[in-house]
């Protein structure tokens, strides 16, 4: 064979496969990025940000919604509902900041008779270049985001053309050809979990004592070199302020909630990175400073009621457990 | 602008080809190429690409100034002048801070306050290795062993000249400009090109689908290194080793894939390093086209082995200590030189006294193969202390044997370790990229249509090369 046949060959097959996989990816959209205008329960979909939506439309009976990150997955709804006489629909998805928070809770109040907004704060989240392309390339969530909060988005949006040929977006293609994936018509993270069990005095977490160690010691190395590095934006801060005022001004109750981190990933970022502990307490002070008439801020920067270092209390460095969530949420007046 | 981007392989590329080659003029044709490297900087740095333009025209210059000059007193002042202000240069962007930071410490340690300021400065990419090259051909000219180029611009796109413009291969003025100068250069030529499309797609998986997916757990391994069990220690170190080698090697193949396109050979910069039997061959395969520089500009100048074994010896540390402190401004890249520059040494002296050492070439390959990756935890540590913990980590020396593997996200862990089970069985057992035949055929174009996607699948995490800092 001729060089010349064979450069003509790998450019065409090379041409067909790019467009085999792009047109796959287009196609079947397992990631909602290109065929969502609007959230449907028709619609299958790998998105977990997509399937946290889809939750609000199965539950227009919800009174109460939880808004969070992964952080806010170990709550344990169905005491909730008991505990504040609400039935509580928790929207908390991995990695949720401002601008998902906001676009949940419109869609919230658009589709059920909220009484009651639990936002538990993070510090990422008022950190922009945070925002997940699962929110940003969906045009359905996209939808539901506040104008106003549109600038903390602009610039970070992926190139859709470029998103067909990721292997993220190629992986869930076939993920989502092989089994279909659900449509989120549960009561949302942490409803399957046993309350009374979570409320036990003799609950004893998930994991051993050794394995809690060691995530630990991954989760406070993935956050203090990743997650908490950048500073928060200010004008996320402002937007945050806006949202809870207009949320009140609503008539709903509103309660921030801020949870500390396991007490032995606290002490190191205190003595590691100073910097950036103190940046998460003055944003805790500042969040407090807004308490008001039906907005409730609960600092918890401090420690869990009753909580201690152990998987009793909590998961991993950052993430708490479902008694922990409950000793949290109590504190919020019913 | 990143080989490894869809702006790179969709529109810098395409455009760059087709109008080399789409122009009638050779004239043109180099003026295009010019430009298209210079745009290629330009597209990171709009400020850098006059620093890079001035150490064109400055050595240009005082190269043919020396030429044409016969006093040695003027002319070592001038090739002086190249050498100062190339050093300046790079001394002041890359080093900076890096002496401030000692002298601070120094004067902290006996009491004093900060003698110094600290500058935010921006390293300009690929300052290492324009200065370098565009140096040496100022040293050429003034040792007599090469005539000043005529025209600037051939030299001018001979050191902008895209494919290695940012991270080598260190190339000699005299194999790219003869080429730059050549009309023939400038007619398609299937075969280069066809070998072109081999090199870059070849060079292009080694990054994305080995080297990119070892990283992740390198970095948290790293990162992490105190609390890390033993066995993640050597994953770490296996990892990182095969990770610098497939990310730089992959670049390398990548510009000598782009430069056969263009009808421009570049040298083979890595010839299968790991199957090496000493650090003295190690140093004839690994980064070739840098050791080479080394020796040529830096070994010899300072007397090479003309003085006699110790000052061979010396010459060897310094050597490789300067070229450690060459990678980045760090104490831990000069201990990595230092480090090699005494295995050097001694396998010298062993052979100047005619000592035999390891007879059995499997041991000696795996002794050689065990230093370089100890070796490996010097350069990639930020700091001695991490990397002394991560030896003694590796070979059990902390007081602990512990197996477990959690440092390694589930999410990254089956990729780490096919990506290092691929990376063993190529870098020990398969040939290089030079080493392949790149026989035209479909099976062939067919495979590298497949790599070519694949690579493009990983692209959105598109990460710069680890030689970029450097």
């Amino acid at each position: 064979m001729t060089p010349l046949k064979a450069i003509f060959i790998f450019g065409i097959l090379a041409a067909a496969l790019i467009s085999v996989v792009g047109g796959l990816s287009y196609e079947v959209d397992a990631m909602c990025f290109y065929h969502c205008s609007s959230v449907s329960l028709e619609r299958r979909s790998l998105n977990n940000y997509y399937q946290s939506a889809q939750r609000i439309l199965s539950h227009p009976e919800a009174e109460q919604i939880i808004v969070g990150s992964s952080r806010g997955q170990t709550m344990p709804t169905h005491y909730f509902d008991e505990h504040f006489g609400l039935k509580t629909l928790n929207l908390s998805v991995e990695g949720a900041e401002l601008v998902t928070k906001a676009a949940l809770i419109i869609m919230a109040l658009q589709k059920a008779p909220i009484k009651r907004v639990i936002w538990l704060a993070d510090y990422f989240e008022l950190i922009p270049s945070g925002l997940n392309s699962k929110l940003i390339n969906c045009p359905a969530l996209m939808a539901k985001v506040p104008d106003e909060m549109k600038s903390l988005i602009n610039k970070q949006r992926t190139n859709l053309i470029e998103s067909l040929l990721d292997h993220n977006n190629f992986e869930a293609t076939i993920t989502y050809l092989n089994k279909k994936p659900p449509i989120g018509d549960d009561w949302g993270s942490g409803s399957g979990l046993d309350a009374k069990e979570c409320a036990n005095a003799g609950y004893h977490g998930g994991v051993t004592e050794a394995v809690l160690e060691k995530k630990v010691d991954i989760m406070y190395e993935n956050y203090t070199q990743e997650i908490l590095r950048p500073p928060q934006s200010e004008a996320a801060e402002e937007l945050f302020k806006k949202e809870m005022s207009e949320l009140v001004a609503k008539g709903l109750e509103v309660a921030v909630v801020i949870a500390p981190y396991q007490p032995r990933f606290m002490r190191q970022l205190k003595a590691e990175f100073p910097d950036i502990y103190n940046k998460h307490e003055q944003w805790a002070h500042r969040l407090e400073a807004l308490t008001g008439p039906h907005l409730q801020v609960i600092n918890g920067w401090n420690g869990i009621p009753n909580g201690d270092s152990t998987p009793r209390s909590w998961n991993d460095g950052v993430h708490y457990t479902c008694q922990s969530a409950i000793a949290l949420i109590n504190q919020i007046k019913r | 602008m990143l080989f490894n981007s869809y702006v790179f392989i969709f529109v810098f590329l395409p455009i760059t080809l087709l109008g080399y080659y789409g122009i009638a003029s050779k004239k043109l044709q180099l003026w295009f190429l010019f430009f298209a490297s210079l745009f290629f900087y330009f597209y990171w740095s709009k400020t850098f690409v006059f620093l890079l333009l001035f150490t064109v025209i400055l050595d240009f210059y005082l190269a043919r100034i020396i030429s044409a000059a016969e006093e040695p007193r003027k002319r070592k002042a001038l090739v002086t002048i190249s050498i100062a202000s190339n050093l300046t240069v790079l001394g002041f962007f890359k080093y900076y801070n890096f002496f401030v930071g000692s002298v601070n410490d120094s004067a902290g340690f006996f009491g004093h306050a900060a003698v110094l300021p600290h500058l935010d400065i921006i390293l300009p990419i690929g300052v290492s290795f324009y200065t370098f090259q565009s140096m040496s051909y100022v040293i050429d000219v003034y040792r007599r062993t090469s005539s000043a180029h005529g025209r600037l611009l051939e030299f001018a796109s001979y050191v902008t000249l895209f494919p290695h413009q940012i991270s080598g291969p260190l190339v000699r003025h005299n194999v790219i400009v003869p080429q730059l100068e050549n009309p023939q250069t400038y007619f398609f030529h299937a075969e280069n090109f066809w070998e072109g499309i081999n090199f870059f797609i070849l060079g292009l998986a080694k990054k994305m689908l080995i080297a990119d997916r070892l990283s992740p757990p390198v970095t948290a391994i790293v990162h992490n290194m105190s609390v890390v069990s033993n066995f993640e220690a050597i994953l770490g170190l296996l990892g990182y080793t095969f990770q610098l080698y497939f990310d730089f090697s992959g670049y390398s193949d990548m510009a000598v894939g782009l430069g056969k396109m263009m009808n421009i050979q570049f040298p083979q910069n890595f010839n299968s390093p790991y199957k090496s039997r000493s650090i003295t061959e190690f140093w004839k395969r690994w980064h070739i086209t840098l050791s080479s520089w080394l020796r040529d500009y830096l070994y010899i100048s300072l007397g090479g082995n003309r003085f006699g074994a110790w000052k061979t010896y010396r010459n060897l540390l310094l050597t490789m200590a300067i070229g450690g402190l060459w990678h980045g401004a760090n104490w831990v890249y000069m201990i990595w030189g230092i480090y090699h520059g005494v295995l050097l040494a001694v396998e010298r002296l062993f052979k100047d006294r005619g000592w035999r050492g390891i007879a059995s070439a499997q041991i000696r390959y795996v002794t050689t193969f065990i230093a370089i990756c100890v070796g490996w935890a010097f350069f990639r540590s930020p700091d001695l202390a991490t990397a002394v913990l991560w030896i003694k980590k590796c070979f059990f020396l902390d007081g602990h044997m512990t197996w477990q593997v959690m440092d390694i996200a589930p999410k990254y862990r089956d990729r780490f370790f096919v990506a290092l089970g691929v990376a063993v069985i190529l870098g020990f057992f398969a040939p290089n990229t030079f080493e392949m035949k790149h026989r035209p055929s479909w099976q062939r174009a067919s495979l590298l249509a497949i790599l070519l996607l694949v690579s493009l699948l990983y692209m959105n995490e598109e990460s710069p090369f680890l030689y970029f800092q450097f």
